[in-house]
């Protein structure tokens, strides 16, 4: 421990915050709260620490981290007419972004895979766009090997210095080779161990999208639902801005649990759980913004006026501005009392909001899993349950973006109940649970 | 005749055709055969191609498992540490979880006596059977295919390919040292990014990288073979169908007889194998018109390559080699002959063409065979005319000639009556030439009746032998008539008279200075006979047959500077025919003996 550390821990009492800022800027900043961090004494009880990432600024657009892409685009029949012409138009668009320092590659898939434009360094671009205007709709929908050569397709140019990437736009359900969603997720998990995110576009209502979730899930990568082909060129423009504005990646994050402390899930994200330690990795952070992760937990009984070490969190990451891998490190701590207004005035308000959010979230999760199940009124109590939570929260918290999600859970429950445009719905639903839980930013 | 020309003609047409397309046809069926064996040949070298390219990738993989496995080893003092493994799983792409088994098979990792993630629970409730199933990661033998009894149901059979319980276990069917060595690149640089150092390490080396990276493949390369050689623990690939899914694990013992089990990760293992294989484009050029795809043991395809679009049984399928087993490539390409021409085409197309040739061949043909039937019917059409309209005028100048002799006879001037003879004589023969002609003609066109007299033929040769008796005495030719009939008879006069006409002309013309012609007539049955010899030359023994052929000339000094019209014995010959006779030549010593044979009637 530095001196500069202990000093830190002086200056927030109580509730520890601990990050080594060196600098103002080049740095991730790691900011953990504790939801509660005055506790009631004497009683065994969950607890949530937010644990919150934020992206430094890009010195500026020179700075940024060059991208590897892959673009993999559906063509099966389905996607004939509009839908390919707005695709190739949003993908030209898009590109147009990148430049000389950036890889781009082309995949598109029916029955088979073709590797329209194989990964090139942007130099010279009219090729590509007449490759990419070359690309028809016909036959089936072959995702997986289309998802597999865009990811060969990176591994030409694989670099840890490089935001590798796969967009894959599809707009139909997978029916040549493997198309579960674990098999999928599989595959994501394997791309995100070398470093590789895959963003999941889902076209129209035609797709899976829990395929499709559990893809960008898995690999950290970004998840949309665009309706209307035409809206495909903003969403593309998004994309893009979000892969060429990284400045962190491959964030592993380890949370260990001290004192008795028992880990009881990370919400909205996936995470190994090894009796009391906690790992998980986000595969990129973006500039000037927050991804935060909520760790629910059991903490013992105290006795009133003890201070307890809750966890310990220790963050690897490597910080694409200066190019060297660096560690954060904190600690959360928490004092027990057995003052019911002490423990409220104590709240650490934005971090229990941020904890209520992700609850309903996972909530509305477990709805949407009832309501496949055809447990329709299961799924509608849970939804009222969980609005009646965000009413509650909102009240005390005074804030309106639980009012606002508490009004959304309500009206989900409504859309829940009705048969029709279930399939919209379930895409919409899914999501915005998605992007709820990653903080997308788009 | 006129059918028969057709016929011939339609036969000239169909014979060569039908032999030709037969043997064109063989032909074709044993080019296609041997084409399809060909094709065959091509496409079973094409599958195990793919299915070699498809195990180089898992000696690859063997390769790099193997380098992190020892990596791991190294690091294992003495047990493995937990941190380290869960890291490695973490940070590898291929392989989803791990296990380690201590000496006696008992497990160490995922640990015994801690706390386990939620994914290790579940490798340990699913692979429980299979460390438990004693001497399955001790194969007695290298054999490739070994097919053991699987742990969860206790079948034995082999045979039974059964999806749910299929299980085998074994090594990598062939491995070639050296190429594995040169294929290491690709993975020996990515197995230190992510597997040996953590990223820190390797971030940190980012700007030597390029050095780094080649020292490391030498490095990478250079261990290898002295671990090929040094260590000679064994290693082995299980698959196994478990919870619908295909799990591949790859084993390897540690020097201290430690067994790290790598469990691959499905997803990626297939993605990576597909990446192996073509895309759409170089598919396209490498099978042009043709497919192959990539089956699982539910025979659901996993990938496919190649233009073909798949209708029905494939033409080859290929099971593909351990730890693949129970997976299969199938190849589709339209029914056989392999890129020639189709059928109709080399075939059909020559054997219409050729048809038609002939056919427009024989349509020339037969046009100008009815053309010239035409022109000879109109041609005898032309002489019969002519023949008629030169009778009418003969007459008249017989019988004025025959009324002047009548007159002038007794009269002094013999000249005026030599030359009345001759006169007369000469317009005899020339109706007997009229009548020949007309004769032919009407037997020609079956037209000829018999005008059947009563009559005593004895009287009438003579009569006739009076006649030319002026002419053959000229030709000092001695006519001697033997008659034997002595009755009447019914048969036509006209007739007999111009066959012997003919017969005695021919003798006047060829046989002159031959002396006694002898004549003979006698009866046989019903049959009026009547012979003629002379003493002249004769016909040699190879004509006799065609002298009797109409417009046939015997060419030699005999008939040189002869005129004559070469239907004479022919046209006499058919006319005895018609009459129920006939008219031979019978061979005789010297000169010529023909005989003459009339059917008669009471």
């Amino acid at each position: 421990m530095s001196p500069l550390n202990i000093f830190k821990r002086i200056l927030a009492a109580g509730l520890l915050l601990c990050a080594p800022f060196l600098a103002q800027a080049q740095e991730v900043e790691l900011d953990l709260s504790l939801a509660t961090p005055v506790m009631a004494a004497d009683t065994t009880q969950k607890a949530y620490i937010k644990l919150s990432l934020d992206g430094f600024e890009l010195a500026g657009r020179s700075e940024r981290t060059p991208a590897n892409v892959a673009i993999v685009l559906d063509r099966s029949g389905s996607m004939g007419g509009d839908k390919i012409r707005h695709a190739r138009e949003a993908a030209i668009m898009a590109i147009q972004r990148l430049d000389e320092r950036d890889i781009l590659s082309v995949v598109a898939y029916d029955s088979q895979v073709d590797v329209v434009v194989p990964a090139t360094r942007l130099v010279d671009r009219e090729p590509v766009y007449r490759a990419i205007r070359r690309i028809h709709a016909r036959g089936n929908t072959a995702l997986f090997a289309g998802v597999s050569k865009g990811g060969q397709e990176l591994r030409k140019f694989i670099d840890r210095n490089r935001v590798n990437r796969v967009i894959l736009l599809s707009d139909g359900l997978a029916n040549v080779g493997p198309h579960s969603p674990s098999e999928l997720g599989r595959l994501g998990q394997s791309l995100a161990a070398e470093g590789i995110s895959v963003t999941t576009i889902g076209l129209g209502l035609g797709y899976n999208e829990d395929l499709m979730t559990q893809l960008a899930g898995m690999s950290d990568g970004n998840h949309a639902f665009v309706e209307n082909a035409s809206d495909l060129a903003r969403v593309f423009q998004y994309e893009f801005g979000d892969v060429l504005s990284v400045v962190a990646q491959d964030l592993v994050i380890e949370i260990r649990c001290l004192n008795g402390v028992r880990p009881l899930r990370l919400l909205g994200r996936e995470a190994e759980v090894v009796g009391d330690r906690v790992r998980t990795r986000l595969n990129q952070l973006y500039s000037e913004q927050e991804k935060y992760l909520v760790l629910e937990v059991e903490v013992p009984a105290q006795s009133a006026g003890t201070e307890l070490e809750l966890a310990q969190v220790q963050v690897d990451y490597a910080n694409l501005a200066t190019r060297r891998a660096s560690q954060l490190d904190g600690r959360v701590l928490a004092s027990f009392s057995a003052s019911e207004v002490e423990v409220q005035a104590a709240v650490d308000k934005p971090a229990l909001e941020s904890a209520v959010e992700q609850v309903a979230n996972e909530y509305s999760r477990e709805a949407v899993e009832r309501r496949d199940r055809g447990d329709v009124d299961g799924a509608r109590q849970l939804l009222e349950k969980s609005a009646a939570y965000l009413g509650s929260q909102a009240e005390a918290l005074a804030s309106p973006a639980l009012k606002a999600q508490e009004k959304e859970a309500l009206q989900d429950a409504d859309t829940l109940s009705s048969e029709e445009d279930w399939t919209r719905q379930r895409k919409e639903l899914r999501e915005k649970q998605y992007k709820r839980a990653t903080q997308q930013s788009y | 005749m006129k059918y028969r020309a057709t016929l011939l003609l339609i036969l000239l047409v169909l014979l060569p055709l039908l032999l030709l397309g037969w043997l064109g046809y063989r032909l074709q069926q044993n080019e296609q055969q041997l084409v399809g064996l060909q094709l065959q040949k091509l496409v079973e070298q094409q599958l195990e191609s793919v299915d070699q390219q498809l195990q180089r990738h898992f000696q690859q993989l063997e390769t790099l498992l193997q380098r992190q496995g020892m990596d791991l080893y190294r690091r294992a003092d003495p047990d493995y540490p937990a941190d380290a493994l869960r890291t490695f799983i973490k940070r590898s792409a291929q392989v989803q979880q791990l296990f380690v088994l201590d000496q006696s098979d008992q497990r160490q990792f995922p640990p015994r006596n801690e706390p386990l993630s939620r994914e290790e629970q579940r490798l340990v409730e699913r692979l429980q059977p299979l460390w438990q199933s004693p001497g399955l990661l001790r194969p007695k033998d290298a054999d490739p295919q070994t097919v053991s009894p699987s742990p969860a149901a206790a079948s034995d059979t082999p045979a039974a390919k059964r999806s749910d319980d299929y299980f085998v276990s074994g090594q990598l069917a062939q491995r070639a040292p050296a190429e594995l060595v040169d294929n290491l690149s690709d993975y020996a640089s990515e197995a230190d990014a992510d597997a040996a150092e953590p990223p820190a390490a390797s971030l940190a080396k980012a700007e030597p990288r390029q050095n780094a990276r080649a020292a490391e493949q030498a490095e990478a390369a250079s261990d290898m073979s002295v671990e090929s050689e040094a260590d000679i623990t064994d290693s082995g690939w299980i698959a196994w169908y478990v919870d619908a899914r295909l799990i591949h694990i790859y084993w390897w013992r540690d020097p201290q007889g430690r067994t790290l089990g790598f469990v691959l990760n499905d997803a990626r293992l297939l993605s990576d194998l597909i990446n192996r294989l073509p895309d759409a484009g170089a598919g396209r050029d490498a099978l042009g018109d043709a497919q192959i795809q990539l089956l699982d043991s539910q025979a659901n395809t996993l990938y496919r390559w190649g233009d073909y679009q798949e209708k029905g049984a494939p033409l080859r399928s290929l099971g593909l080699s351990h730890p693949l087993g129970s997976w299969s490539l199938e190849y589709h390409a339209p029914a056989l002959q392999g890129g020639g021409p189709p059928a109709w085409l080399t075939l059909t197309l020559p054997l219409v063409l050729l048809g038609l040739g002939l056919v427009g061949l024989g349509y020339l043909f037969y046009r100008e065979h009815r053309r010239e039937v035409q022109l000879a019917a109109q041609r005898v059409n032309f002489v019969n005319q002519v023949s008629h309209e030169l009778k009418t005028p003969l007459t008249n100048v017989r019988l004025y000639a025959e009324m002047l002799e009548q007159r002038l006879d007794g009269d002094d001037d013999p000249s005026v009556g030599r030359y009345l003879g001759v006169i007369s004589n000469e317009s005899q023969r020339l109706s007997r030439l009229i009548d020949n002609v007309l004769s032919l003609s009407r037997l020609q066109r079956r037209q000829l009746t018999l005008s059947l007299e009563c009559q005593d033929p004895d009287q009438q040769i003579a009569r006739i032998l009076e006649t030319f008796s002026p002419l053959l005495r000229q030709r000092l030719i001695e006519p001697e008539f033997a008659p034997g009939i002595g009755q009447s008879l019914r048969y036509d006069p006209a007739l007999l008279e111009q066959v012997l006409n003919n017969l005695l002309s021919n003798c006047e013309k060829y046989a002159p200075d031959s002396g006694a012609l002898r004549i003979a007539s006698w009866l046989e049955g019903s049959q009026l006979c009547v012979s003629v010899q002379d003493q002249g030359p004769g016909i040699a023994a190879s004509e006799r047959a065609r002298v009797f052929e109409p417009f046939y000339r015997c060419s030699n000094r005999l008939t040189d500077g002869i005129t004559g019209t070469g239907i004479g014995l022919g046209l006499a010959r058919d006319l005895a025919r018609a009459h129920g006779g006939d008219l031979v030549l019978l061979a005789s010593e010297k000169g010529t003996h023909f005989e003459i044979r009339l059917e008669t009637q009471a």
